[in-house]
């Protein structure tokens, strides 16, 4: 579920959009998901935003629905400065998120534990910090390998 | 007490509400609380909820929700970004354990 390609460690963008615009072009690159993936998910974004004010640095975790995925698989950016995003729920609520996770979520099942896994990791402030303060994917990597074994591929 | 059905919708009934869905599960096992767990999208929250009938309603898109009247809806956010997320089990156990 892991792809180290898609790890990608000190980046800066202007918005959020440009930043899903990276990612998406990314997993597409990478044939996870299909050309559709980085409209679908903005225009969600828009609707149902997906900020989320973790601790210590909040996050985003922009996703769609299944049908513009191939393949289960997430691309995580980890940002040099926060950017805003709305806050899942409440659109009202902005979120400064340092870490950038897009899912790219098959209908297929095998997708359970990979979901369970990353929430745990989501919840543990001091991975999260460690993540944000990362200087390389390989970093990253290991991190998240030792953290679940769902992620390896 | 009888078994409690639990509802969880989110924006695309994949992630979010899979991963609340895997920390109910868990939890409701570590407290002990029959409970069984359903995901949905927030466009078949409405109908889903009352066909299935659940006891409580957690969403991932917010309380402003359009339920049938009496479902209890919990905003289950908190319990991804762990922010709160003590309160919302709180309240979610509250929800099921009254008789």
């Amino acid at each position: 579920m892991l792809d180290k390609d898609l790890i990608i460690t000190q980046l800066s963008f202007a918005s959020a959009e440009e930043a899903i615009r990276f990612g998406g072009k990314l997993l597409f690159e990478r044939g996870y998901v299909k050309e559709c993936y980085i409209e679908s998910v903005l225009e969600r974004e828009r609707i149902f935003p997906t900020g989320l004010p973790t601790e210590p640095v909040s996050i985003a975790i922009p996703h769609t629905n299944s049908d513009c995925v191939i393949k289960s698989s997430m691309c995580m950016m980890v940002l040099d400065e926060p950017l805003k995003f709305s806050q899942m729920g409440d659109a009202d609520i902005p979120v400064m998120a340092k870490i950038i996770i897009m899912l790219a979520v098959s209908s297929a099942e095998g997708h359970l534990e990979f979901l369970s896994n990353l929430l745990t990791i989501l919840s543990e402030k001091t991975l999260l910090e460690r993540i944000s303060h990362a200087h390389s994917k390989d970093e990253i990597y290991e991190l998240m390998l030792a953290s679940g074994e769902c992620f390896k591929i | 007490m009888g078994k409690k059905k639990v509802l969880i919708c989110c924006a695309n009934g994949v992630a979010t509400s899979t991963m609340v869905s895997m920390k109910c599960k868990n939890k409701f096992k570590e407290l002990g609380i029959l409970a069984e767990v359903v995901t949905c999208t927030s466009l078949e929250v409405k109908g889903k909820a009352k066909s299935y009938k659940p006891d409580l309603i957690i969403s991932n898109v917010g309380t402003n929700i359009i339920v049938p009247e009496g479902i209890p809806v919990i905003y289950g956010v908190n319990l991804l970004s762990g922010r709160g997320a003590e309160e919302t089990w709180a309240e979610i156990v509250e929800k099921l354990t009254i008789p």
